[in-house]
């Protein structure tokens, strides 16, 4: 699925064992995207020698502080990361 | 010939990952030894610069030949980093992590032989 800028998304909260640029912190969460940036070889085949074929685009997602760090007075503060689409979900 | 000691930022104390996952940081979503970002401290950020000591600078720049000639990737590079004992990666320092998964993936290519670097130090 492809994802334009505005879209509401939420990365993916599952178990990988093995190489990925997800971090853990963001797993589950929700997000918009900020930016689609373009497409780049996967890190995790590259990681294990492959090629990194087919090439997976990259987001920026923006995160509200709150929904990153509930327990933090965030009211302000936005988060944002480079996510692989493959991490990604549609969010309604 | 030992590696010289490098001036260090100090790691903050190890946190066990039971003390972690019950915050509400994380969702019970298993992390690796470098996946840290979140993790709840009291402790103030430790800001102060560090010179580089010279095995440092040599590390850095052996990677990037390595990279540039195609010998390795920077993902094969942090998947060793990634790999590395709990107790190890806490330890290390910075580039004591970059000679860990450089050694690790060289090993792993067939390009180091297991234990040669040690016998070159000792020897």
């Amino acid at each position: 699925m492809t994802y334009r800028s505005g879209d509401s998304v939420r990365v993916a909260e599952r178990q990988h064992v093995g190489h990925h640029r997800t971090p853990g912190y963001l797993k589950g969460k929700r997000g918009t995207v900020a930016r689609v940036h373009s497409t780049f070889t996967n890190p995790e085949s590259r990681a294990y020698g492959g090629d990194g074929q087919p090439p997976i685009r990259l987001y920026l997602v923006e995160f509200e502080g709150s929904e990153v760090f509930p327990s933090e007075r965030t009211d302000s503060d936005r988060v944002y990361a480079d996510v692989f689409e493959h991490w990604l979900e549609p969010a309604s | 010939m030992r590696l010289p000691s490098s001036p260090r930022v100090p790691f903050r104390q190890y946190i066990p990952i039971s003390e972690y996952v019950k915050s509400d940081y994380d969702r019970a979503v298993e992390r690796a030894v470098h996946d840290r970002g979140g993790w709840p401290t009291d402790e103030p950020i430790d800001r102060t610069e560090h010179e580089l000591a010279d095995w440092e600078i040599l590390m850095d720049s052996i990677e990037n030949v390595l990279e540039r000639r195609g010998v390795m990737n920077v993902d094969e590079m942090r998947r060793g980093i990634e790999g590395m004992p709990r107790s190890q990666y806490e330890a290390a320092t910075y580039y004591e992590r970059w000679l860990y998964t450089t050694e690790t993936i060289l090993v792993e290519k067939g390009i180091l032989a297991a234990g040669e670097l040690d016998a070159r130090v000792e020897g």
